[in-house]
């Protein structure tokens, strides 16, 4: 959210501060628009289309029907498999936001350096693959979590739920993407300046109530975006959980590569995908619903 | 009646070595407007933050209607403080934000309604209190975030520099309004500027303040007419610095300056110290015959509104500014005229380094 105090407003808007003769109108916008567009939105619609295709022997026939959704409506394992899917979406999106949310503000009100951020985002140097097969090494049967344990006496033989699980999925995921929320977070609180906090303490507010009336509703667009962005990931994700989730582990993500790299059923796989993508957006309309009602949504009238 | 309202004892703040107050010893009295002058960097808004509850004091105390705040958080101080650039909360409305404090302390409904409609009318925004904060002006932000100081009924308003973001026109505007403000609410200000003329127009009593300690307390005519020192004859107004050797004859007591005596009134300042003689444009009486201290040409002559100002370059080199009023029957001297500059004894403050 971004806020000008009029004070602060140097140039008249019409005056370009840059000498550069910028685009008019949408003349930025659009070669982010167009990426996406080619991108994104067309191969979105056509997934959409072959959604309602058929696949025989080695080829689509276009016979527009809704077969494919009425199979996946009826089947109880790709229900279960989306369920754990948007599972590990809800546990990582919301871990990831506990955890970021506070390093966050302690990044922007009380760090004198940039120091932890850097930190933070260090892990990005190495690859996906291979915090994967760390954190494999860590939780494994033999690793450092299990040996740790025994030689401890604290049991007395590894604990095997620790890898090959959800919960080593989610543990994975969720230290894949905290990063991404922690520098989406401060983004967002940094445009909720300190002058703001005290304004809100002078007027009698408490510690809490600055956080839920002044801070959660003024970086809103903040806690939207890094929930969301990790839940799709983390719920849309096939490596983890094929690398860590364990029988128990499987996803819709999982079944839908799977119709796309080994069955070769391009419909189904289509129709898999929306509705997963269906389900994401009920995610998000919850959640964007749930911050309306408990009062954390910016631009809304109490009186 | 001595009614002391807000008080600072010896309230000193320490960053590390840097001393930002130094022994603080002030009382603001009830229903008073009190003003923090004093340059950039004197510590003003550190004084300030420290009666909000924003910062403690190294050591000292600050005491609000009788009550010590050492241990008492900004939120549950009576205090409320009007922020430089206001911080209105943007994700609320106009009304939401002055309901603020009140829906803080869970008021009921009709109540908040009934307030916040009277704080509106306070500060003539009636029609604005659906606006969003980024729909109004800067002049009119600053009338919401008053009114949202004021709602909780504070025992002292705290203002820092509140005009310092509105251009000229709008700030003389506001200071009526501040002083209608504070008349109808009877609430009492502590307010800061570094502008002396904020200060003059505005206040009960001035307090002028340089680093980190206070220099003089009074009236503003107190602290126009008797500066009790350089910094402070400078810091109000203009005014000719004239430096010299205080010396006492048995009928007149006068500073030999460079251009010659100046008489003043005796102030038992012991004879032969040196001292500053400070001399307002206004006390100046330009006249073209001999009589009078200094002599010396007229070098410039500026316009100013309603006043005429005269640059008078004397005899050892010492420029002096001399005021003409455009109605006197003295007409100005035109450039280059030989003229002498004299002065009544009791206009001629004389202060210390
Ligand atoms: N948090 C701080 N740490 C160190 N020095 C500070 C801090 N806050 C203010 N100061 C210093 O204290 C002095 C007084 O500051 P301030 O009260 O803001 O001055 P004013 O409001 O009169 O312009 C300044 O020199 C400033 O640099
Ligand atoms: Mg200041």
């Amino acid at each position: 959210m971004s806020v000008d105090f009029p004070a602060r407003r140097f140039y008249p808007a019409t005056v370009n501060p840059l000498s550069i003769r910028l685009p008019r109108g949408w003349g930025l916008a659009t070669p982010p628009v167009a990426f996406l567009l080619f991108f994104f939105v067309l191969p979105a619609i056509t997934l959409f289309v072959t959604s309602f295709f058929a696949a025989q022997a080695f080829q689509i026939v276009p016979d527009w029907n809704v077969g494919n959704y009425l199979r996946i409506f009826k089947a109880a394992g790709f229900w279960k498999a989306n369920f754990q899917g948007l599972t590990n979406g809800f546990f990582v999106a919301t871990i990831s936001v506990l955890l970021a949310f506070p390093a966050a503000f302690y990044v922007v009100y009380r760090a004198k350096t940039n120091l932890i951020l850097y930190m933070a985002l260090l892990s990005w140097f190495s690859s996906y693959l291979v915090r994967i097969f760390a954190w494999r090494t860590i939780l494994g049967t033999n690793g450092m979590v299990n040996s740790a344990l025994i030689n401890l006496g604290l049991i007395d033989a590894p604990l095997d739920f620790l890898i090959f699980s959800p919960t080593a999925a989610i543990i994975t995921l969720v230290h894949i993407m905290v990063p991404f929320a922690l520098l989406i977070l401060v983004s967002a609180l940094q445009d909720v300046k300190a002058e703001y906090l005290e304004a809100a303490r002078d007027l009698g507010a408490t510690r809490w109530q600055v956080l839920t009336r002044v801070i959660l509703p003024m970086c809103h667009k903040g806690l939207v975006g890094a929930f969301m962005f990790s839940f799709i990931l983390a719920a849309g994700d096939f490596i983890i959980p094929q690398l860590m989730g364990g029988r128990d582990g499987i996803t819709s993500g999982l079944l839908i590569s799977g119709q796309f790299r080994s069955v070769g059923n391009w419909p189904l796989g289509s129709a898999m995908a929306w509705t997963l993508m269906s389900c994401l957006l009920i995610v998000y309309l919850l959640f964007v619903g749930l911050l309306y009602v408990a009062r954390l949504s910016p631009g809304r009238r109490y009186h | 009646m001595e009614d002391n309202f807000v008080e600072f004892h010896n309230v000193t703040k320490k960053w590390g070595d840097f001393v930002g107050l130094d022994g603080i010893n002030l009382k603001i009295r009830r229903g008073e407007i009190l003003t923090l002058l004093g340059p950039s960097g004197c510590g003003k808004s550190t004084l300030m933050r420290i009666a909000a509850g924003f910062e403690l004091p190294t050591t000292g105390d600050v005491i609000i209607d009788g009550r010590q705040m050492a241990d008492t958080p900004p939120e549950k101080r009576e205090v409320n403080m009007l922020f430089q650039r206001y911080a209105l909360f943007p994700h609320l409305d106009v009304f939401d934000n002055i309901a603020f404090p009140l829906r803080i302390q869970k008021r009921p409904k009709e109540e908040i309604r009934q307030r916040v409609e009277k704080m509106l009318e306070l500060v003539q925004l009636k029609e604005f209190s659906s606006r969003w904060i980024n729909e109004i002006s800067g002049g009119q932000a600053q009338r919401v975030a008053l009114a949202r100081a004021l709602i909780g009924q504070p025992k002292v308003l705290l203002l820092d520099e509140p005009l310092s973001a509105l251009d000229l026109k709008i700030r003389h505007h506001m200071l009526e309004e501040l002083k209608r403000i504070h008349r109808e609410t009877g609430t009492t200000f502590l307010y800061v500027t570094h502008d002396q003329d904020e200060a003059m127009i505005l206040s009960d009593r001035i307090v002028l303040m340089n680093a980190g300690q206070i220099v003089q307390m009074g009236t503003p005519d107190e602290m126009y007419g008797k500066p009790q020192s350089l910094f402070a004859a400078k810091f109000f107004g203009e005014t000719n610095i004239v430096e010299g050797k205080l010396v006492r004859s048995a009928d007149r007591c006068a500073v030999e300056t460079t251009d010659g005596l100046i008489t003043v009134e005796d102030k038992m300042i012991s004879e032969g110290s040196r001292v500053y003689a400070s001399i307002r444009p206004e006390a100046f009486v330009i006249s073209n015959h001999a009589e009078g201290n200094i002599r010396g040409i007229v070098e410039d002559i500026e316009n100013i509104g309603a006043r005429t100002v005269c640059r008078v370059r004397s005899g050892s080199g010492h420029a002096y500014r001399a005021q003409v009023f455009r109605t006197s029957a003295i007409s100005t001297p035109p450039i280059g005229a030989n003229v002498a500059l004299s002065c009544a004894p009791a206009d001629v403050v004389l202060v210390s380094q």
